[in-house]
């Protein structure tokens, strides 16, 4: 059941990636003008209200699943956080995908999306090689979901 | 009556519907899986490791590979993406990989943090918009051609 819940998220998810043109490398150069800045504040602004409304909602109504009722505490930014942000940022002016958009450029047989998320996993296996001393993934390090 | 959806967003209404759609995603993995989307988190996950891959993290990966050919079979056609080349496409998904994990968590995961009030995540979005902001300027300026 949770699996099929699961899937049923991924569809809908993937169905709001590509209709909002998010997963598209060129709307990155939005960047470079005020209304393209506006495009994608305003897509990552109606996912936050969306998401905050359901959550509310589900909460009031006493939908959540006990073990989702641990919110995790809001935590203040950290070096690392910043950092990190940079770095992915960076990464996807770079690239043009973040992680998201090349999972669903994937399912449209992008060839580049392939090359970007093996290259993601690169990453990830090198940070984790560096922060562990050549151990891979421990469980305190690894990334939520 | 198929519905074209075009390289670059054409109205302001698809945005906010798109998006509007991530968010129901966002939330609704939570409220029936207890998981926090995280599209990084969960391809880090697949590395193996720790708790290694959950298999909601499977299937909503999955959801997101198939859902492109579900709409194309629905008559919504989309546009392949315009890619940058590939040794863009490598050093670009090194560094987000490498970000994903130093900064735990990328651009969705950092929206689902900011529905908890976490200042953690705004600052996350806030860095990521100035890197990618940062790599669009550097590419005009150098003209490496790449997506930014």
């Amino acid at each position: 059941m949770i699996r099929l819940a699961a899937l049923l998220c991924g569809l809908i998810c993937s169905a709001g990636v590509i209709i909002s043109g998010l997963f598209q490398p060129v709307v990155l150069q939005g960047l470079g003008n005020p209304a393209g800045i506006g495009i994608i504040a305003v897509g990552l602004l109606s996912a936050l209200i969306v998401a905050a409304l359901v959550l509310v909602l589900a909460r009031r109504l006493s939908l959540l699943l006990p073990g989702a009722t641990n919110e995790p505490p809001p935590m203040g930014p950290t070096a690392k956080t910043v950092a990190g942000g940079l770095l992915f940022g960076f990464g996807w002016g770079l690239a043009g995908y973040f992680p998201l958009a090349a999972l669903v450029a994937l399912g449209l047989f992008a060839p580049g999306a392939v090359i970007f998320l093996a290259s993601v996993l690169g990453g990830m296996v090198l940070h984790d090689l560096v922060a562990n001393r050549g151990r891979l993934g421990v469980g305190g390090l690894r990334s939520r979901g | 009556m198929g519905m074209t959806v075009d390289l670059l967003p054409e109205t302001l209404n698809q945005v906010i519907l798109g998006g509007a759609l991530i968010g129901l995603a966002i939330g609704l993995l939570r409220i029936l899986t207890g998981r926090v989307m995280s599209a990084s988190g969960m391809v880090g996950s697949l590395l193996g490791g720790g708790e290694g891959p959950a298999a909601a993290s499977i299937a909503f990966l999955a959801g997101l590979f198939i859902a492109p050919s579900v709409l194309i079979a629905l008559g919504v056609v989309a546009a392949l993406p315009v890619e940058a080349g590939w040794p863009l496409l490598c050093a670009g998904g090194v560094l987000v990989g490498l970000g994903a994990r130093l900064g735990n968590g990328g651009v969705v995961g950092s929206v689902f943090g900011l529905t908890q009030r976490s200042g953690q995540a705004g600052a996350a979005i806030l860095a990521i918009i100035a890197g990618a902001g940062a790599a669009l300027v550097l590419g005009q300026l150098v003209n490496i051609g790449g997506a930014a």
